[in-house]
């Protein structure tokens, strides 16, 4: 079974964000990583690869650091790394995104189609939806256990109060949540060794894809940080002398009762 | 290349094991035999036969991987084991096979632990196992006048280590040993930019992210111009000693239990304040059972007016491991009853009311087994440095 996993690489989520002058998020103080719900199902196309054969690609749309992104997936065990790599993408928004991946697959050999839920970064979970459209193909998302078997998937998804049961055909698009599996780690000799692995770098010209086909939908209008919570106020004193506090305050100035 | 690096790593767990003759002589002392069901895979010989036929066998997929991943990782690394068989049986470096197969498992990318992973990447990333930044690692030093190093140069590094550094309940440790330092006039300094010294990743089997942090913290010794490394925790301190090549040719490195005992000799006198406490010291596995350091932290203690030290049960060359080695201080390992719970039994039936200890993660250890037992208010958790302090007073 040959499976496709669509990557994106963002910044570390422990990373400290500061933005530039210009109001961008500052590149150069952030690490980057492979985006972890993508992590997910890189290591999920690992453990189908590792029980029914085949082989798994990475594709990824990015710069030219995107490659490392690309290559901890080799180091983990992936066979194949695919980079998109284009200055027409630099404003690549989620379907931008889609359109540029559904050309990549169009031209490949594959059973099933990977993504994470989203990206922690924009987080707009809308590059699986969007690239199963594209492709035709059926999808299902937020995933937390993949079974497969003779060419159907079988997936279920945590709703709320209990447990959502989905059957699809394959070829399918299937978007994966935190918690499906635990992610394998790559010791340091694989990183290494993945440095010497091939990644394909291919360009919107090779895809036969122009600036317009791959024109944003959105813009980003402007960066800004969540505004700091207020700090708590604590009421001390005996019980009753803390609930008549409590009351007044809630009366007097939050205002509610 | 790969089938080399796993053949080499194959050949040296198969030459160690195989002269085990199943004595069992280690089970007596191996701690996991207090905090278990203590079944066979959950001492020394098990563990090692267990990676031993596991690579034999190749049982290496599945379930069974996970089973193995969970018998190679529940070993505190405290050495009870090696110092066993090296006094009644055929002297086989348990340890060092622990750790072979341990690297071996992160090359077929079976360990460590889930949460031991992320200890792992943040050392790469961060240079520290807890995620925190870089940048933070000196926060909690409040005296302007300590030098910083390389900018400044200093005869002795105080390298602080990762959890003193990050943990804030340890920075009144660390602020302690500025303290002691400083009333020792000893020509010291801190380096900006410290790093992981890296036994967590050698000991969790990340060997060559190992080499790479040896490689960064050479250089940044060699730069700061120091001779001698004074180190807060006795793994940074086991780590430079015995894992770092040709250190000791380069530099002195001590803990700084040795290195107070022997400034502090002659001196016993700066101990002014009496201290009326019954205090146990509870001996730090690498300080005590892997580098045999056991009377320099006695000394320091007994330097103190006031103080009586009583020993529990198990002490010394029989004392008890906290559980936080072998890095299960970055995981949830299944126990019975915690080491640490026991420890504490231990100390509470000699009457102490300080357990002192010399090693942040031991600190750590019993902390919060002092908080989970709710013994707060008649047993006290402390360092041999912040009762030093406390004692002069100045």
């Amino acid at each position: 079974m040959n499976i496709v996993v669509c990557i994106k690489q963002t910044f570390d989520t422990e990373a400290r964000i500061t933005l530039t002058e210009e109001g961008h998020i500052d590149e150069r103080s952030v690490l980057f990583i492979v985006n972890p719900y993508d992590e997910y199902a890189v290591e999920e196309a690992l453990r189908l690869k590792e029980k029914e054969g085949g082989e798994v690609t990475v594709v990824t749309v990015g710069g030219e650091k995107a490659a490392t992104a690309l290559r901890h997936c080799l180091a983990m065990g992936a066979d194949h790394a695919i980079l998109v790599n284009d200055p027409k993408l630099k404003d690549a928004d989620s379907h931008s995104y889609a359109v540029v991946l559904s050309k990549v697959l169009k031209s490949m050999d594959y059973d099933l189609i990977l993504c994470g839920r989203e990206s922690i970064d924009a987080a707009t979970s809308q590059v699986p939806s969007r690239l199963a459209e594209l492709l035709n193909l059926p999808q299902i998302n937020v995933v937390s256990a993949l079974h497969i078997e003779d060419g159907n998937a079988q997936a279920r998804r945590d709703i709320e109060g209990g447990v959502e049961v989905i059957d699809a055909v394959l070829p399918a698009v299937i978007s994966v949540q935190k918690g499906i599996n635990e992610v394998r780690y790559p010791s340091m000799r694989l990183i290494m060794r993945a440095k010497k692995m091939p990644v394909r770098t291919l360009s919107l010209e090779d895809l036969s894809l122009t600036s317009e086909d791959v024109a944003p939908l959105t813009r980003i209008e402007e960066y800004l940080f969540p505004q700091p919570r207020q700090k708590g106020k604590v009421l001390s004193g005996e019980v009753p002398e803390v609930v008549s506090k409590l009351i007044q305050h809630l009366r007097d100035e939050v205002k509610v009762i | 290349m790969e089938e080399e690096y796993t053949e080499k790593l194959k050949k040296k767990i198969f030459e160690e094991t195989s002269k085990c003759r199943i004595c069992m002589s280690c089970y007596v002392d191996c701690p996991l035999q207090l905090s278990t069901m203590g079944f066979v895979t959950q001492g020394p010989t098990g563990i090692i036969k267990a990676i031993y036929y596991a690579i034999l066998w190749d049982v290496l997929q599945g379930k069974d991987a996970e089973d193995l991943r969970d018998i190679v990782y529940s070993c505190t690394t405290c050495g009870s084991c090696v110092n066993r068989c090296k006094k009644s049986a055929c002297g086989i470096s348990i340890i060092d096979v622990v750790e072979t197969g341990r690297q071996f498992l992160l090359e077929k990318m079976i360990g460590p632990l889930p949460d031991q992973k992320i200890a792992l990447e943040s050392i790469y990333k961060y240079g520290n196992p807890y995620g925190e930044a870089p940048d933070r690692r000196l926060s909690w030093l409040d005296d302007p006048k300590v030098k910083r190093l390389p900018d400044e140069q200093a005869e002795v590094l105080f390298y602080v280590g990762c959890t003193a550094s990050y943990e804030s309940e340890l920075h009144n440790l660390a602020r302690s040993l500025v303290k002691l330092f400083t009333f020792l006039e000893v020509d010291f300094g801190v380096l900006v930019g410290e790093e992981c010294c890296g036994d967590p990743v050698s000991t969790l089997g990340d060997e060559f992210l190992f080499q790479e942090m040896m490689g960064r913290n050479l250089e940044k010794f060699t730069a700061a111009g120091i001779k001698t490394i004074v180190t807060t925790s006795p793994h940074c301190f086991n780590t430079f000693l015995k894992k770092y090549e040709d250190f000791t040719d380069k530099f002195e490195v001590k803990h700084y239990t040795e290195f107070l005992a022997q400034a502090f000799d002659g001196k016993k006198t700066a101990f002014k304040k009496e201290l009326p406490y019954t205090i146990t010291y509870h001996d730090p596995c690498y300080l005590g059972k892997h580098n045999s350091i056991y009377d320099p932290p006695r000394a320091l203690l007994k330097a103190i007016p006031g103080v009586s030290l009583v020993e529990m049960e198990m002490t010394r060359e029989n004392s008890l491991c906290c559980g936080g080695g072998g890095g299960r201080m970055y995981a949830e390992v299944e126990e019975e009853k915690r080491l640490a719970d026991t420890r504490l039994e231990q100390a509470l039936k000699v009457g102490a009311d300080v357990i002192a200890t010399a090693c942040p993660w031991c600190h750590t250890m019993l902390l919060n087994a002092v908080r989970d037992q709710q013994v707060e208010e008649t047993l006290k958790t402390r360092d041999v440095a912040e009762l030093l302090v406390e004692a002069l007073d100045f």
